[in-house]
């Protein structure tokens, strides 16, 4: 059964790029622009991995990475940030708040792809 | 006058160099020498007449003259030594000696150089010394007492005074006696007097002190009290030194600063020396009608120290504080100002900081789109990309280029702005028409975010003198902020009026709001309010900075009234003339500040 990632994203463009990169490459994706929504999100759909941009609406994903670092049932599913937020201290400062992998946009589809592989294969 | 400066000269040469600089030491010593050595040389001067008068002399008399060689050896010994009190206590030895040698061979106590004895003790006070003149009172007592005892137990040798020159005699001694001691007297009261003289010069050198310090010196009790207070401190305070005492001083310290004043007099009360700098309320000048101005206070320092007693110790119970003050007020505010300084350039730091890093965001979140799916169509084999997959890439390709392009475009006339590049071009417009234009651009991006976008215009808006490129980007940028920081269902409400000379452009949403802290940095490039990673909506931030530019650039006014949930009114003021020509036709981040009147520009005013 092929594997589920929630894309959590709230450019338009971004999200139909990481889309459409891991349906070709065969996984199941499911996603939303808001933080809230999210985390019902993750409890509803228990996804094999998470994508978590950092700058959200109402809440940041570094927030909703709290929530399901917080949770039991939730903790054990990693969460790989990609996040526009590429200056000095931000990848120290994301893995702190419970990422499980930081990537930087622009990204590179090789990149992206292999970080994937290596949580779910 | 010559021949006495003579001898002054020479005395001042025979003065020890402990004496020499210490005035009342040399007239005391002065007092010592320069009657002893005359006395001395009057006595050898009349030796050859009394040797014509008499013939040749007894072996008595020849020894009484040799004694007489006794002062000139004692006030050697002066100038040598410098031990005033020895001195003293040789110089009574040696008068009581020759007395007793002479009063003993003259018939004891009944001789007429008996009365000498007197002069003993009276030399001696000439010292100032309670030790020399006990001893030379004893001494002379004690003379007195063997005399009497000698005579008593008739131990005396032959008198070689005869019977019939006892009279002369007698009258010659009472009389020599009284003439020298007479001569005591005058040096006593002269050295009295230099003494009284010195004490004036003294104290008029620290009157001259006390006058001419502007550091305060004060006597404080242990509880704080102010015993004495110098005059410098009317200068300081601007009132008089009587109105500080007691706790006058105490009344116009700052009410802050008090516990640490009293803190460090305690302390210092205890032994420690101790610094403290504090506030004091000054008295300034009075107006007309007598009352007095704001209230002022400047900044001391006072260092403050236990007070020595005279005996060199402090009192174990009654210690008393000696504390010296002095205005450091300019150094205060250099400090402060120092320190906002230091402040503005740590927060203009953090701007820069949070500029690149917003830009950064800005530019890399279009430029992920470009190179992602870029790089799908690269690997349109391996993806199994079709043609027209590939054709909405390009398109989507192209979105985020354009959208990227706008970022740019907005930072250069950012950049520009800030190097002042940025010019307008005034012409007249009709703003009425552009206003509407504008809404309707923004129309459909209104309905897509179920907004009601309502515009209210009259149609008898006049024509306005300005950039009308500018007009239409303030226009633009405030009314997508308001839509674009409503919830869904608000209201965004765009009115136009004219009051008096100027137009007034006012846009209001019922959206998020915006905190008092935001309120502040409003309008600083990049810059949104929320948290950083908590953005809840897209743009670049550079919108109001721009506005806020292009309205200073028009000699115009922008305020920002805001409640958090409530929504914001922009209100934009702009002249219906032509801007001034000249340095206003260029736009800044910081505009020049803003002529007399109108000091209320480019404010961003807090919510009510």
């Amino acid at each position: 059964m092929a594997k589920t990632v929630l894309i959590v994203e709230d450019n338009e463009l971004n999200m139909k790029l990481f889309r459409d990169l891991l349906e070709a490459h065969g996984y199941q994706t499911s996603g939303t622009s808001n933080g809230y929504e999210a985390l019902d999100l993750v409890r509803k759909l228990r996804p094999d991995l998470i994508l978590m941009d950092i700058q959200l609406p109402q809440v940041s994903g570094l927030e909703v990475t709290r929530w399901i670092k917080d949770d039991p049932e939730l903790r054990s599913i990693p969460v790989v940030a990609v996040t526009a937020f590429a200056m000095k201290g931000d990848e120290e400062r994301i893995r702190e708040g419970g990422c499980e992998a930081y990537l930087s946009k622009p990204i590179s589809v090789g990149k992206f792809i292999e970080t994937v592989r290596r949580f779910i294969g | 006058m010559a021949v006495s400066n003579i001898i002054s000269d020479c005395l001042d040469a025979l003065l020890h160099p402990s004496a020499r600089y210490d005035a009342l030491a040399s007239a005391r010593h002065r007092a010592f020498i320069a009657p002893r050595l005359l006395g001395s040389l009057a006595a050898f001067a009349a030796f050859p007449i009394y040797l014509a008068v008499r013939g040749a002399p007894a072996a008595l008399e020849v020894a009484a003259f040799a004694w007489l060689i006794a002062p000139i050896l004692l006030s050697y010994f002066l100038s040598r030594t410098g031990r005033y009190e020895s001195a003293h206590v040789l110089s009574s030895l040696a008068l009581a000696g020759l007395i007793m040698v002479v009063t003993i061979t003259t018939g004891g106590i009944e001789s007429f150089a008996a009365v000498w004895l007197v002069v003993v003790p009276l030399e001696a006070a000439l010292s100032a010394s309670r030790r020399v003149v006990a001893f030379a009172s004893a001494l002379a007592l004690s003379c007195a007492i063997a005399l009497i005892a000698i005579g008593h137990f008739d131990m005396l040798p032959p008198s070689m005074a005869n019977a019939g020159s006892n009279v002369v005699l007698m009258a010659f001694g009472v009389t020599s006696a009284t003439l020298y001691a007479a001569g005591l007297a005058f040096g006593a009261e002269s050295l009295a007097r230099i003494s009284v003289a010195l004490l004036y010069d003294e104290e008029d050198r620290y009157r001259l002190l006390a006058r001419n310090m502007s550091d305060v010196i004060s006597r404080h009790s242990r509880n704080g009290a102010v015993q004495f207070i110098s005059p410098a401190v009317e200068t300081l305070l601007g009132t008089t030194a009587s109105r500080l005492s007691g706790h006058g001083l105490f009344d116009r310290v700052h009410v802050a600063d008090r516990p640490a004043f009293l803190t460090a007099l305690s302390d210092a009360g205890r032994g420690e020396a101790r610094s403290v700098e504090f506030r004091v309320r000054r008295d300034l000048p009075r107006d007309e009608r007598g009352r007095s101005a704001a209230v002022d206070f400047i900044w001391l320092e006072m260092r403050c120290r236990p007070l020595e007693t005279a005996n060199g110790k402090t009192a174990a119970d009654e210690t008393e504080v000696v504390a010296v003050m002095r205005d450091v007020t300019d150094r205060k505010n250099q400090e402060q100002a120092l320190e906002l300084a230091r402040a503005e350039a740590g927060r203009a730091d953090a701007a820069k900081s949070r500029f690149l890093a917003t830009m950064s965001h800005e530019l890399r979140t279009p430029l992920n789109a470009i190179i992602g799916f870029s790089e799908m169509i690269v690997q349109e084999d391996a993806l199994m990309i079709g043609a027209a997959r590939r054709k909405e890439y390009a398109q989507l390709i192209n979105d985020s280029g354009q959208h990227l392009l706008s970022v740019v475009n907005g930072i250069l006339d950012m950049s520009k702005m800030e190097s002042g590049n940025f010019e307008i071009t005034p012409e007249p417009f009709a703003p009425r028409p552009a206003l509407l234009n504008c809404c309707n651009l923004l129309a459909l991006k209104a309905r897509d975010n179920d907004i009601d976008l309502v515009t209210r215009a009259p149609e008898d808006l006049p024509q306005i003198h300005g950039d009308p490129r500018a007009f239409r980007q303030i226009v633009l940028n405030l009314v997508s902020n308001a839509i674009k920081f409503s919830e869904r269902g608000g209201t965004v409400t765009v009115s136009a009026a004219v009051d008096g000379q100027r137009l007034t452009l006012r846009v209001s949403d019922t959206g998020v709001g915006i905190s008092e802290d935001d309120l502040k940095r409003l309008g600083d490039p990049f810059f949104q309010a929320g948290k950083t990673y908590q953005r809840r909506h897209e743009g670049t931030g550079l919108g109001l900075s721009i506005v806020k530019s292009l309205v200073g650039l028009h000699g115009g006014e922008i305020n920002v009234q805001s409640r958090i949930d409530q929504g914001t009114t922009v209100t934009v003021t702009l002249p219906l003339a032509s801007p001034q020509q000249g340095p206003n036709n260029i736009a800044t981040l910081n505009p020049p500040s803003p002529p007399a009147g109108q000091s209320q520009d480019y404010q961003v005013k807090k919510s009510a």
